[in-house]
C-alpha cells in the first residue's frame, strides 16, 4: 500500500493525515513532508497515524527527527494512534516516554 | 520440510514484497494471526538491515519456513563483512534491531558462520516476551 499525506490546519495546530505504509522505502516522502511543513512554519504539528497500515523503525526515526525539528523552534510533535499494532512499536522502542500519543485527534487537539 | 528460499533485487521498493512473501508463507504453515504482525515487522527490519549491510551488492537472499517447530528467518549476506557486528546496525539508534529482539522469540547469528542472521518465531501467539541471547550476538 502506498504512503498518503494529507495536512490541514485545525486553530493553531496543523495536522498531518498519514496513511498506508510506512517503512524504509516510503518514510523519505514523509520525512521531506515534515521538513517541508517546519520549513514553512508549521511548529505545532499533530501526525494522525490512525490509517497507518505499517510502521517501522525508519519511519521511527522520521517521527524523531521530526520532533527534533519543531522543538528546535519550541514546537511540539504529537501523535494520534489508537492501533494496539502500532503501539506495541512505540513501547517495545519506549518512544512512549518521548512523544505525546493520544487515542483520538481531539483529545490531541485539546491538549495544551 | 525445506525452508522456501526468496531472492530479490538488493532494493529498499522490494522489503515490502518481502515481508508480504513471508508473512504469507507464515500464514500458510498455520501461524497464529496474533504473530503474523510481529514477524512482518520484523522481517522488514531484517530484510532493511540486509540491504544496507550486504556487502558485495548482491540481491537480498530470503528463506523461511517451519524448522524444530518454530517459524524461522534466515537473511542471507555477506552480512557483516563490512560491518563487523550489531554496532553497526543501520537503523537510527539501533530501533531496527531493538524491534527485532522484542518481536522475535529468539535472534542469531549462527557461530559458524557471520553470513546469516536467523530469526525463530512459535507458530502460537503465546503472548511471553522475546529476546535475544547476547551468548548469540557475533563479537562486536
Amino acid at each position: 500500500m502506498e504512503l498518503t499525506l494529507n495536512h490541514r490546519k485545525e486553530g493553531d495546530r496543523t495536522v498531518l493525515e498519514v496513511g498506508g505504509e510506512v517503512d524504509v522505502y516510503t518514510a523519505p516522502k514523509l520525512r521531506e513532508k515534515l521538513v517541508e511543513l517546519v520549513g514553512e512554519g508549521h511548529y505545532q504539528i499533530v501526525v494522525d497515524m490512525t490509517k497507518v497500515e505499517f510502521l517501522d523503525s525508519t519511519g521511527l526515526g522520521v517521527l524523531v527527527g521530526g520532533l527534533k525539528r519543531v522543538r528546535s523552534h519550541d514546537g511540539n510533535l504529537a501523535l494520534v494512534c489508537n492501533q494496539e499494532r502500532i503501539l506495541k512499536i512505540f513501547r517495545i522502542t519506549g518512544l512512549t516516554k518521548v512523544f505525546p500519543i493520544h487515542e483520538t485527534l481531539d483529545e490531541a487537539l485539546q491538549d495544551a | 520440510m525445506g525452508l522456501v528460499e526468496l531472492q530479490l533485487p538488493r532494493n529498499a521498493a522490494y522489503v515490502g514484497l518481502a515481508r508480504s512473501i513471508v508473512t504469507a508463507g507464515a500464514r500458510l504453515d498455520g501461524m497464529a494471526e496474533g504473530r503474523l504482525e510481529d514477524l512482518k515487522i520484523a522481517v522488514s527490519e531484517a530484510a532493511a538491515y540486509a540491504i544496507s549491510a550486504t556487502a558485495d551488492g548482491g540481491p537480498l537472499l530470503l528463506a523461511f519456513g517451519v524448522h524444530d517447530d518454530a517459524f524461522e528467518v534466515h537473511v542471507l549476506g555477506p552480512l557483516l563483512s563490512a560491518a563487523e557486528g550489531l554496532g553497526e546496525w543501520p537503523a537510527v539508534g539501533g530501533m531496527g534491531l531493538r524491534l527485532i529482539e522484542g518481536l522475535a522469540d529468539e535472534v542469531r547469528f549462527p557461530e559458524e558462520s557471520r553470513s546469516q542472521l536467523v530469526l525463530r518465531f512459535a507458530m502460537a501467539d503465546l503472548g511471553g516476551v522475546a529476546g535475544v541471547s547476547a551468548a548469540s550476538r557475533p563479537a562486536g
